[in-house]
């Protein structure tokens, strides 16, 4: 039991995790001056176009943008203008001087794709010069939405057929997601017992993340447990969401944790039990923002 | 679909429509945040579905005209997703099947055509068989190119070697010949030598029996003269 139960603790596969086994992120990318191509329409002087000055050019008198990493840019000494012109340092990369406002913006590699990166502008004109990203921008309304991560496993499942697809098998054993409840799913797969992607008929359990609307999510987590859905809530680190505290109660099963509660006069919300995984054991969802 | 199942809406995917992932896309915003938000930045896109917490794929018959959007004042990359069958032209043949029809003309002066499953599968196996036979014949023809080609071979190495071998023969009498004239030239040029030669020794010889006739006279003159003393004054007399 205790194996299974450690087992059971593993995480489910991260690509994260791997990665920082086997070295850096594949995707980390550290802009400097020469593998970014920034778009110098996103800089303003008093609503006025500034040009893009060549690092090598930049000194008194000058105007526009340089684009430099901290260490060339700090051989220029910052606090007094040297231009009655706009002109300004971009400092790019990882680093930042402890006086510079570090702010994201928009480039482009130099193979064409769209990045975000950290930059800091530093001031040497008499008019100072701002970034505005100058791309499309929208304003649309939100509905509030959890992240919940989704397990269902094999040996809780009376016939694992049921499972095949796994959002019909959500839908029956959990009325609130039904229809179109759902905002969107995503990497659903099936896994083997020593977590590796297999066939559906080989797996011991499927594993995804699906986002539902708050208005369910209690009506979700409460079905925690039951018919071998195992769901937990995450936040937007992929970390436990904080809202919820999962408490423990391993002796104890979802009935008895209720009963318990009332006895002892604790005012658990009925919706407020669910099991979670990996202890698989009962544990109590409290929404403490109720 | 079934009542009691859950899904997530989906638009279809058009066949000139190219699919774009949406990244960094904000967490709160949904599908149809999503859809609100791509029509005001004034980009025909329709979102697909989640690709996880903060990407999204979308589908749209043109370009956006900025690779980056900002919703709800998070910077969002739009990237082109590669498709695996743009990369690997796929040919499809296609399969004429032969169906033995009957036409039967009508009453009514209208030609049916009529087949029996019976007819198709004769068809089928027909056309399983022409496809036998064509590649049977194309083996065949090979067959007949590669033994035409081992027959000629031979002949064309035999007429290399004739004339080769008639080559070598007239270089052989060539050589015969000049070695003969070689031949006949070292045994006219050795006549000649032993000619001149002899002619030599002749005249030598000719010449030193007058020389040796001379030289007997001369010896006779000297000893008679030897014979009667001179009246020398400085002569020593014994």
């Amino acid at each position: 039991m205790k194996s299974i139960r450690k087992d059971n603790r593993r995480k489910p596969p991260s690509r994260d995790n791997k990665r920082s086994q086997h070295g850096p992120k594949r995707d980390e990318f550290v802009a400097n001056a020469s593998n970014i191509v920034i778009d110098m329409k996103h800089f303003k002087a008093d609503d006025e176009d500034v040009e893009r000055l060549d690092a090598s050019r930049f000194g008194p008198d000058q105007t526009g943008v340089a684009i430099m990493e901290l260490t060339e840019a700090d051989r220029h000494v910052v606090g007094h203008s040297i231009s009655v012109a706009p002109l300004a340092i971009l400092i790019v990369g990882k680093r930042f001087g402890p006086n510079d406002e570090p702010f994201t913006m928009l480039a482009r590699t130099v193979s064409g794709l769209p990045i975000i990166i950290h930059a800091a502008l530093r001031q040497f004109g008499d008019r100072n010069i701002d970034f505005k990203a100058a791309v499309p921008v929208s304003q649309v309304d939100t509905a509030a939405s959890t992240v919940i991560e989704l397990h269902i496993l094999r040996k809780e499942v009376g016939a694992w057929k049921e499972c095949n697809v796994p959002l019909h098998y959500l839908g029956v054993h959990i009325s609130a997601v039904r229809g179109s409840s759902l905002i969107a799913t995503w990497s659903m797969k099936t896994w083997s017992e020593d977590r590796k992607p297999v066939p559906f008929m080989e797996a011991a359990y499927w594993h995804g993340f699906i986002r539902v609307p708050d208005e369910i999510l209690d009506q979700v987590l409460v079905r925690s447990g039951h018919a071998g859905i195992y769901v937990s809530p995450k936040d937007g680190s992929k970390r436990h969401d904080e809202r919820f505290a999962a408490i423990a109660m391993p002796d104890l099963n979802l009935m008895e944790i209720q009963k318990k509660a009332a006895m002892r006069g604790i005012n658990l919300p009925s919706d407020a039990v669910g099991s979670i995984r990996p202890a698989s054991v009962p544990v109590c969802y409290l929404n403490l923002h109720l | 679909m079934l009542p009691e199942s859950a899904f997530v809406a989906s638009e279809g995917v058009g066949a000139d429509d190219t699919i774009w992932v949406l990244k960094n896309m904000p967490l709160e915003v949904g599908k149809d945040g999503l859809q609100s938000a791509l029509l005001q930045s004034g980009w025909d896109a329709v979102p697909i579905r989640a690709q996880g917490p903060n990407r999204w794929l979308v589908a749209a018959k043109q370009e956006p005209e900025s690779k980056h959007f900002c919703i709800n004042g998070s910077y969002v990359l739009v990237e082109p997703i590669k498709r695996q069958r743009e990369n690997h032209a796929v040919t499809i043949k296609a399969k004429q099947v032969k169906v033995d029809t009957t036409i039967t003309a009508t009453p009514g002066a209208m030609q049916v055509a009529t087949s029996t499953r019976i007819q198709e599968v004769k068809a089928e196996i027909s056309d399983h068989m022409e496809m036998k036979m064509q590649a049977a014949n194309q083996r065949i023809e090979q067959l007949s190119c590669a033994l035409e080609r081992l027959q000629a071979e031979p002949c064309r190495q035999e007429t290399e070697v004739k004339g080769e071998f008639t080559a070598i023969k007239n270089e052989q009498a060539f050589a015969r010949q000049k070695i003969g004239e070689v031949e006949a030239s070292v045994v006219q040029s050795g006549q000649t030598v032993i000619q001149t030669m002899q002619q030599m020794m002749t005249n030598l010889e000719a010449n030193m029996k007058q020389w040796m006739v001379k030289n007997d006279s001369c010896d006779a003159k000297r000893q008679r003269a030897e014979e009667t003393p001179r009246n020398d004054s400085f002569s020593i007399k014994s």
